[in-house]
């Protein structure tokens, strides 16, 4: 009798964890787009405040990462940033190179998006307004590709990684019955 | 400790570690009498008042941090101060900055890059120090003559310019009340304006008008603020003179100053010679940079041709 519920427990346990697994590979699809056009939202306001109301950096980044929800990785970032920027002597692309390295957790873009941060880092702060907002709009023009790109992957992989989480614990339930 | 004092904290703020430390490593006494701290890339810090080259050598890292910090790491928001090739920071210290320049397309500066040196002036404001100048120019209670200031270049006629302004803003003695001043500050060196707010004392009923071009200024302040007092600093062309004589037959009393070593060769010139001729101008004031910066050596006046020694 026991040996019967062990059993069960033990499918059921499978089950759940390879469905997990397979629903948190699609949340990362599912995520991505989501993440990628917060970060351009916020890029967008941060050309508009070099733009329009030369602000200096620190208090922009501040008061657009205000903007984002508490769990968004573009908060984490452009939060950290700007409270580095606050002691003397930092410059602005070392500050957002790091702030990407310890929030990297935070959300679930690609390396090759966080790439593209780190190559549009190097102006940050260092040019004139007119050279930083043109960086700002290659960096969105690139960053809309990817997102594009995201979109794509996510409506192809978000439901077979499902699916395919439950049917390989179904199958491994089965095969080890 | 009590160089602290001495040295204001946005400047302590300012300089990288090592820099700073080597600063306050020096006696009280000397760094009292520091004007400037002078950082060129590969050469020693130099501190200018005493004329001390501290033992660290600048270097990228050095400029680098200071740039940072003086900019918030934002070049662009500065874009417009660097053409003028200084910032304003709060106390109304001012750093200068020297590289390489790059012009725009309509030949002026549009921007300087690769900064080599960078020169951090420490304001000291003399609070009081136009007092003796003050009861020399005032008329009546309510009036003060207009006037000229001349010397040679850091003899102080721009700190008694400023002060001047506060005691007649503020309506300080022997003025009996606060003057409508207007303050034409095209270097925003009297106030040292920063985002439009002075960072000196310049008296309560003082307008600044920052960055402004001198002749300009003084139409402008004519037409809207209707000031009793207009105070600029170095007068020089043809333009400036139509402007101050427009002024003085609006009734319109000025202070300001011009460089020259003597009183010849103040009268050499010829903008001031024709603003003497027109009675614009009342008196000149001979400012010396010994003993102390903004002595006032000689007050002089012109009349029927000729320049005297005034006595008040």
């Amino acid at each position: 009798m026991a040996w019967v519920i062990a059993k069960w427990l033990g499918a059921a346990a499978l089950l759940t964890g390879a469905a997990g697994i397979g629903f948190e590979f699609a949340r990362k699809y599912r995520k991505r787009p989501l993440d990628l056009r917060e970060l351009m939202a916020a890029l967008r306001m941060l050309r508009n405040d070099i733009s329009y109301g030369r602000l200096p950096l620190p208090d922009s980044l501040a008061e657009i990462a205000a903007h984002f929800p508490q769990h968004s990785g573009t908060r984490h970032v452009f939060a950290m940033t700007a409270h580095r920027l606050n002691a003397a002597g930092t410059e602005a692309g070392e500050a957002f190179v790091d702030a990407l390295r310890q929030n990297s957790e935070c959300w679930s873009l690609h390396e090759e998006d966080l790439n593209a941060l780190r190559q549009f880092s190097h102006t940050m702060g260092a040019t004139s307004a007119e050279l930083q907002a043109a960086a700002i709009t290659a960096l969105l023009g690139e960053l809309s590709d990817r997102e594009r790109e995201a979109v794509a992957e996510r409506d192809r992989f978000e439901k077979v990684y499902r699916t395919a989480g439950v049917l390989i614990g179904m199958l491994l339930v089965v095969m080890l019955w | 400790m009590q160089t602290t004092s001495l040295f204001p904290a946005t400047i302590l703020h300012l300089l990288p570690e090592d820099v700073g430390k080597s600063v306050l490593s020096q006696s009280g006494v000397m760094l009292d009498g520091v004007s400037e701290i002078r950082l060129r890339i590969g050469r020693r810090v130099q501190l200018v008042g005493p004329d001390v080259f501290l033992p660290v050598v600048v270097e990228q890292g050095h400029l680098r941090h200071v740039l940072a910090t003086l900019t918030r790491s934002s070049l662009y928001a500065v874009e417009a101060e660097l053409r003028h090739g200084f910032i304003t920071l709060p106390g109304g210290h001012r750093v200068g900055i020297a590289g390489k320049v790059v012009l725009g397309s309509e030949g002026g500066v549009q921007t300087v890059r690769d900064i080599s040196s960078v020169n951090i002036r420490i304001a000291k404001g003399y609070h009081g120090c136009a007092k003796e100048l003050a009861a020399a120019l005032c008329k009546s209670r309510s009036t003060i003559r207009s006037a000229l200031l001349f010397g040679p270049p850091s003899s102080g006629k721009t700190t008694l310019l400023r002060d001047l302004a506060r005691m007649l803003g503020s309506g300080e003695a022997p003025f009996a009340r606060p003057h409508r001043v207007t303050l034409v500050d095209e270097r925003s060196e009297i106030a040292g304006s920063m985002g439009g707010a002075p960072q000196f004392d310049v008296g309560l009923a003082t307008d600044v008008l920052d960055a402004c071009p001198k002749s300009i200024g003084m139409t402008m302040a004519l037409r809207s603020l209707s000031p009793e007092v207009v105070i600029v600093d170095e007068l020089g062309g043809t333009e400036d003179a139509l402007a101050v004589a427009d002024l003085a037959r609006a009734g319109v009393a000025l202070v300001g100053t011009a460089h020259a070593g003597s009183v010849q060769e103040l009268f050499a010139r010829f903008e001031i010679m024709a603003l003497a001729r027109h009675e614009a101008i009342e008196r000149f004031v001979e400012v010396s940079p010994t003993p102390r910066p903004g002595t006032v050596k000689q007050i002089y006046d012109r009349q029927r041709g000729e320049v005297k020694l005034w006595r008040g």
